[in-house]
């Protein structure tokens, strides 16, 4: 409630403005407290998706053992797990680039929860190598490699595998200065190996500067090259599978989506984190609302791309047109799509339109589960549809193949691979310290609280880098 | 160290206002020099339509040439105004105060000259009327919603109400200002328009929520106004044409263009207004640093559109990349577009030094447009001059001298209107300097000072 002080109304301070009253020693005991200790529910999750990862394995060995490489489509949950990963897991990082390029103060407390993900990205790189084996060349069918040599497997597996490296290298990059602190404060002999590798950082000017540099242009190249790698797995393992299938908005599609999931994961990741990681005091409001507002602007671009990628068809009206379309939209995959639209545009859209609903800590948290989910279907959708087609080197579309039904096995892979990329992230934030204490420490230096006549409001510094 | 110097209240007012209040001898040339090129296109176009459409270099089958590839660049031009003004003051980005004015008039020029294209293009516009009104249902022939080119002007339309609206909106406590110290015709226009504009503490929320609401609505038509216009082409079968790209990649290179002529602008309106103390390097410094991103996005989109047209090797599609590669005068396009669009422009935005010189951003954000120019030529005009199941005719459009001068004109009527809006209405918002200069302060960090602003909720 407000106040009423001499005479003049007093407005309440925002409640976005609450967060962040920490002195730097608080927020270094408090980064190695959440490192020390975890708590039950930890150990259990863990051994949970531990579980379900060894099932995974389990599952993939012999989905390899029965059917081999040379029926393509008994791999189509197994393309489905990568690309799910891959535009979840490997678009996360992106979040924390956009932060950091645009400057903006509220990501500090949220670079850590998207750029952690990385260490899960081995996952999709080994999905990715067993899947190589079921993509044909480039002979006989449409392609954007135009005869280069070992195309498409070399360029693929380079851009799979140097988006998993930039990623690694992103996190150590940033994490070596917590990573110093962690060194700091431990006794002698008890530093793991990762610990071990910020031995040479002391916190000079001139470490924080090449610090600061590198973490903010790997950054920018890490999202490049996850654009590039999300537009060459759309051509390679979707649209040029699919005969006939031209559409250049469509790689486009994949990363934008791919970036909405990523967001929808970081959302979801911080929500976790606030409520059973100790972490409640840095993921306030101010985190939430600024994430709900990207989750509301990737909805509406999902929307937008999906549009034209179906619109130019529906208008060509030529008889491929319009078999493509019943296969991706209509026909074969329509409930997978309905689940998509409804989750990854209608649920961000009429959440997050509403600005209480934005501010609110719930209201993000249910939209991004909703992308989460829908992303999923839409995945399973696209990667059913190109795993379908028995013949690919026919120009054109003539028949829309069948719904692909799942079998078990189909599931459990899905399942594991979800749960490795999960684990390797919970054991990742037993070493590394998650929000990160040197940007929450720079964070508490450039904001302030003033009074502004009667009211008390929030300063922000804007270091002219 | 803060840039922007807190200045007194009178001396902002005074010094935002003197395009209205005084004309610089820089205006009077600027008036004169493009009041010649405007006469031209006026005579031009008299010509063009005395003698008809034959005038010119349209043909069959290319009978889409320089007319509509200026109307694309113009609704081109027309994005910048929301980008800068919508998407900023929704981030509540605090250096889009002394830009936000003058983007959102360009965005209403660029659209009313784009308009003016289609328009003209149909060579006798008169009966553009009649062909139109009244609608002839009695031969059971129905517009057909569905067309493009009946959505088309529907969404310029509506991007123009919305625009006119929007800069309104927040151009009413300047009016207001403009009311309280001007006298005769000008006062009675000013009262009119101010709508009993007092300051009050109301009428400062509802300005405030209706400004936020009409830039979120026109985000909105401003994805869909440079989609549909990619739509007049996509939607045929026409190859290179047919693509499903055309819409976000028309919307980004608007967005390319349409920023870099804000830049553009903001070093004239230095040059010419002496608004040096509120269009600061911090200010190019900014806009140099988005510039980055959306030109990085743009390429993409090309990038995107080239390798999806030749990826089922089609050989109608083939034929023509094959052209626009390597015939002439598509390869030198091609060529400007890369160099000039950028390979030149972005490696010198990459450098905070350079982002800072004005000089230097000036000329960048005009080889932008010498690019994005040329790239809207080599989209649209090659699509029409090959032969398919559709066409009879194969040949090569070449632009006439009538033509040329057209598009010139067009050049001179955007910055002449602007010119005469500046003589009317302030051409960087007042009452937004004013409150950026409350929200500015300093922070010290250690035993540093750097600059702080109020956060906005």
């Amino acid at each position: 409630m407000a106040t009423v002080t001499d005479g003049h109304h007093v407005p309440e301070p925002s409640p976005m403005t609450k967060a962040w009253d920490f002195t730097p020693p608080e927020l270094v005991r408090d980064g190695l407290r959440r490192l020390r200790s975890t708590g039950q529910m930890y150990g259990i999750v863990l051994i949970v998706m531990a579980i379900l990862t060894v099932i995974g394995i389990v599952a993939l060995i012999v989905r390899s053992v029965a059917s081999g490489w040379s029926n393509r489509t008994d791999w189509t949950y197994v393309a489905v797990a990568f690309g799910y990963l891959m535009s979840t897991v490997a678009a996360a990082p992106c979040v924390c680039v956009a932060g950091r390029l645009t400057r903006s103060h509220w990501r500090r407390s949220i670079d850590r929860i998207s750029e952690i993900w990385a260490a899960a990205m081995i996952v999709p790189v080994i999905l990715f190598f067993l899947l190589l084996g079921t993509i044909p060349g480039t002979h006989g069918r449409p392609t954007i490699w135009f005869g280069w040599w070992a195309a498409p497997y070399l360029w693929d597996a380079l851009l799979v595998v140097g988006l998993a490296f930039t990623g690694y290298a992103l996190l150590y990059i940033s994490s070596i200065p917590d990573l110093a602190i962690v060194r700091a404060q431990i006794a002698e002999g008890k530093a793991n190996w990762l610990t071990r590798r910020a031995e040479y950082f002391f916190g000079t000017e001139r470490q924080w500067r090449i610090i600061d540099r590198s973490v903010a242009y790997l950054g920018a190249f890490y999202a490049v090259m996850y654009i590039g790698t999300m537009t060459v797995i759309a051509s390679d393992f979707i649209m040029s599978l699919i005969p006939g299938y031209k559409s250049a908005i469509f790689p486009a599609y994949f990363a934008v989506s791919g970036f909405g999931g990523g967001v929808a994961l970081v959302v979801v990741t911080a929500s976790f984190l606030r409520l059973w990681g100790g972490a409640g005091d840095y993921l306030g409001r101010e985190q939430f609302f600024a994430l709900g507002k990207l989750q509301l602007a990737f909805g509406l671009l999902w929307a937008y791309f999906i549009w034209t990628d179906f619109v130019i068809p529906w208008y060509g009206r030529m008889p491929w047109e319009i078999l493509q379309i019943k296969l991706l939209y209509f026909k074969s995959y329509v409930w997978y799509f309905v689940v998509a639209f409804a989750l990854c545009f209608l649920g961000p859209l009429f959440l997050m339109m509403w600005t209480k609903l934005r501010r609110s800590r719930v209201g993000p948290f249910i939209a991004s589960s909703g992308v989460l989910i829908g992303l999923l279907s839409d995945r399973i959708r696209l990667f059913s549809a190109s795993f379908s087609p028995k013949d690919i080197t026919q120009d054109r579309l003539h028949v829309v193949p069948p719904t692909f039904a799942p079998g078990v096995l189909d599931i459990l892979i899905v399942v594991g691979a979800i749960a490795a990329a999960v684990a390797l992230v919970m054991l990742a934030l037993r070493m590394i310290p998650v929000p990160s204490i040197w940007e929450m420490t720079e964070g508490t230096r450039l904001r302030a609280k003033r009074r502004y006549h009667n009211v008390e409001v929030m300063i922000i510094g804007k270091p002219d880098y | 160290m803060q840039e922007r110097r807190r200045l007194p209240q009178m001396e902002v007012i005074e010094e935002l206002l003197l395009p209205v209040t005084r004309t610089t001898m820089w205006m009077w040339v600027g008036f004169i020099v493009l009041g010649t090129v405007l006469a031209a296109f006026a005579f031009a176009v008299a010509w063009m339509f005395y003698w008809g459409i034959g005038v010119t270099g349209l043909n069959r089958p290319g009978m889409w040439g320089f007319m509509i590839v200026n109307f694309v660049f113009w609704i081109g031009i027309s994005h910048a105004g929301v980008m800068i003004s919508a998407i900023l003051r929704l981030t509540q980005a605090e250096w889009r105060r002394p830009v936000t004015r003058a983007a959102e008039v360009m965005t209403m020029f660029s659209l009313m000259t784009a308009m003016v294209f289609p328009f003209i293009h149909t060579g006798r516009p008169w009966r553009t009327m009649y062909w139109v009104f009244p609608y002839d249902f009695w031969r059971g022939i129905f517009p057909d919603v569905r067309s493009a080119l009946v959505m088309d002007p529907s969404a310029v339309f509506t991007y123009l109400t919305g625009t006119i609206l929007f800069i309104y909106i927040t151009t009413v406590p300047d009016i207001a200002m403009l009311r309280d110290r001007s006298t005769g015709w000008r006062k009675g226009l000013y009262r009119v328009l101010a709508l009993g504009w007092q300051n009050g503490e109301r009428q400062w929320m509802i300005q405030t929520a209706t400004g936020f609401l009409l830039a979120a609505l026109m985000l909105s038509i401003f994805v869909s106004v440079h989609s549909i216009v990619s739509w007049d082409f996509s939607f045929s079968l026409d190859p290179v044409w047919h693509t499903s790209v055309w819409a976000p990649y028309f919307v980004i290179g608007a967005v390319h263009s349409g920023v870099s002529a804000v830049v553009t602008l903001m070093a004239l309106m230095r040059w010419m207004f002496g608004f040096d103390k509120y269009i600061r390097p911090e200010h190019f410094d900014a806009i140099g640093r988005l510039l980055v991103v959306v030109a990085t996005g743009w390429i993409f989109f090309f990038m995107l559109d080239v390798f999806f047209a030749l990826f089922n090797q089609d050989p109608r599609e083939t034929a023509i990349m094959h052209m626009r590669f390597q015939q002439w005068p598509y390869t030198f396009l091609l060529a400007l577009i890369f160099i000039f669009g950028y390979f030149i422009p972005v490696p010198i935005w990459m450098f905070r030094k350079f982002r800072r010189n004005i000089k230097l951003m000036f000329w960048t954000s005009i080889m932008v447009n010498i690019g994005m120019w040329s790239e809207r030529y080599w989209l649209v005009v090659p699509g029409l001059e090959r032969k398919y199941e559709w066409t009879f005719d194969w040949n090569y459009y070449r632009p006439s001298v009538i033509e040329i001068t057209v598009v010139l004109g067009s050049f001179a009527l955007v910055p002449f209107l602007f010119m005469l809006f500046a003589k009317i209405f302030p051409p960087v918002s007042v009452w937004e300097e004013k409150e950026g200069q409350y929200f500015a302060t300093e922070l010290n960090v250690g035993k540093a000072s750097i600059p702080a602003i109020i956060r906005e909720f």
